[in-house]
């Protein structure tokens, strides 16, 4: 289900940038490079904590985790364990001790230092994560090659 | 960046290219790179070919509607762009329609590329929702495929090149006299396997040129029969079919050649109605008239109908034949005409108007 509620905030950014196509890894392997940018993540929904408006996803291959910031998204609901896409900005984010926030003792610390801000969100159950990554890959490559000197 | 777009020259070739009228799958990023041609600026340059309409596929950021416009700014990954529908060309239903996508709905747009204040943006043609997760993927794999396609050259050859340029010089020409385009002028010029690929029912000049000389030779002679050999061998007939050849070929005309032409002559000939094959065996022609073989044929068919026959059961037993179903219908009426005037059939007419013909027995 995709959430509507942001419509009206959304519609008002005509200076916000695309969402870039980035892997959960590719973010908790450069952290820092990311701030500012708006980005399109997918992952897998592993911890929700609705009062304080956090989410956590999963890169299902690596397992690597993100930290999400639904505040904007209103009354947005995942169910766990399904594939959600976000597109949003990513911003510093100082708290890394993040056990107290989610009711997990095995998600102890969150050292990236990032969290995504995000902006829109929808359920991509269905789509194939192995497909999708590879196409990725594929499709930087030929970015790489065609727009280098643009 | 693209490339500058090409002069103005090419222009006249641009439809000779299939990439011309095809819509190609982008990124938003290609479309924001592409400039536009200085004499005609609705068209793009995407890799050297022109570009009207664009194919791009992403998710909707931001949706817009008022009173005028409804518009959607989708994003790809690679670039975001505003993408307009005006109100004024929709009516209710697709009003309706056309409002109902939502934010992060993935859609497929069809649309024109056009720059607006500095932006550049698209104009909807068609616009559809995509319920399948994964063609985002499968659409990413399609631009680049396509784009390989469309960096490829095409070459179009100068013949082509010469082609268009003398259609559109006779086309300025005869709109200048208000005449029709001389196709034949032409199609003259081809050479004789594209004249071939063009169609076999084409009159070509040179065909009709000894189509003329040989029925001036039968009438002039007054030949009501002869065999197709002996036309072929007469000088003079024989003489003008090897000028023709040797004019079209530039070289000496062989005797297959001759044969050909003169075939083909004949066939004409016989398609028009003016001969027919009286023996295959020995290849003899004869001329159709109206008094001594069609007359006779019409007589013969309704000799063995003891009932009225109508004209256009007439003409319908008449194409069953052979010799006959080319007849044309002027000496048709002659023949049916003489007949009556010779008392051999009877006519009259029925209570729709129609003509009715009848064998009249003959007392001895």
């Amino acid at each position: 289900m995709n959430t509507n509620s942001s419509y009206n905030y959304y519609n008002d950014s005509i200076n916000r940038k695309f969402g870039k196509i980035i892997h959960i890894n590719e973010l908790e392997k450069e952290p820092k490079k990311y701030i500012g940018e708006t980005v399109r993540v997918l992952g897998k929904l592993i911890n929700i904590n609705l009062r304080e408006n956090l989410v956590l996803l999963e890169h299902p291959l690596s397992h690597s985790k993100l930290l999400v910031d639904t505040k904007h998204l209103g009354n947005w609901s995942g169910r766990l364990k399904s594939f959600q896409q976000f597109i949003g900005e990513i911003k510093e984010y100082h708290n890394t001790d993040i056990s107290n926030k989610f009711h997990n003792t095995i998600i102890k610390t969150y050292n990236n230092g990032i969290i995504l801000k995000a902006n829109i969100v929808r359920c991509v159950d269905g789509l194939d994560f192995h497909v999708y990554e590879k196409v990725v890959d594929i499709r930087r490559q030929f970015e790489q090659q065609y727009y280098v000197n643009s | 960046m693209a490339e500058k777009p090409n002069t103005n020259n090419n222009i006249l070739y641009w439809g000779l290219n299939p990439k011309f009228w095809a819509t190609p799958s982008v990124f938003i990023k290609d479309i924001y790179l592409m400039e536009s041609y200085n004499s005609i600026t609705e068209y793009y340059n995407y890799y050297n070919n022109p570009v009207l309409k664009v194919k791009i596929l992403g998710v909707i950021t931001a949706k817009d509607i008022n009173s005028k416009i409804i518009s959607y700014t989708v994003d790809d990954g690679s670039e975001r762009i505003e993408c307009i529908m005006f109100k004024k060309d929709l009516n209710e239903n697709e009003i309706s329609d056309k409002s109902q996508f939502q934010l992060f709905d993935t859609i497929s747009i069809k649309g024109k590329i056009y720059d607006f204040k500095k932006q550049r943006k698209l104009n909807i043609i068609s616009i559809k929702k995509e319920y399948d997760r994964n063609v985002e993927a499968f659409f990413w794999l399609e631009v680049i495929k396509q784009r390989k396609e469309y960096q490829k050259e095409y070459n179009i050859t100068e013949e082509s090149k010469k082609d268009v340029k003398e259609f559109y010089s006779n086309k300025r020409l005869n709109a200048k006299q208000k005449s029709f385009y001389n196709y034949n002028e032409i199609f003259k010029k081809l050479d004789n396997s594209k004249r071939q690929k063009i169609g076999n029912n084409s009159i070509i000049k040179d065909e009709n040129i000894l189509k003329c000389n040989v029925m001036k030779y039968l009438s002039d002679n007054k030949l009501y029969s002869f065999q197709f050999s002996k036309i072929m061998k007469e000088n003079e007939l024989r003489n003008k079919a090897i000028e023709l050849l040797e004019e079209k070929e530039n070289n000496s005309a062989s005797e297959n050649q001759i044969s050909l032409l003169f075939q083909k002559v004949f066939y004409q000939l016989v398609k028009e109605g003016v001969i027919f094959q009286l023996d295959s065996y020995h290849d003899t022609y004869a001329l159709i008239h109206y008094k001594y073989n069609l007359g006779e044929a019409i007589f013969g068919i309704l000799k063995n109908k003891n009932e009225c026959v109508s004209y256009q059961d007439i003409l319908k037993l008449l194409s069953n034949t052979t010799a006959f179903k080319y007849a044309p219908e002027k000496v048709v009426k002659k023949a049916l005409n003489y007949l009556v005037t010779n008392q051999k059939l009877s006519k009259n007419t029925n209570k729709d108007g129609e003509t009715l013909y009848k064998f009249i027995k003959q007392s001895d």
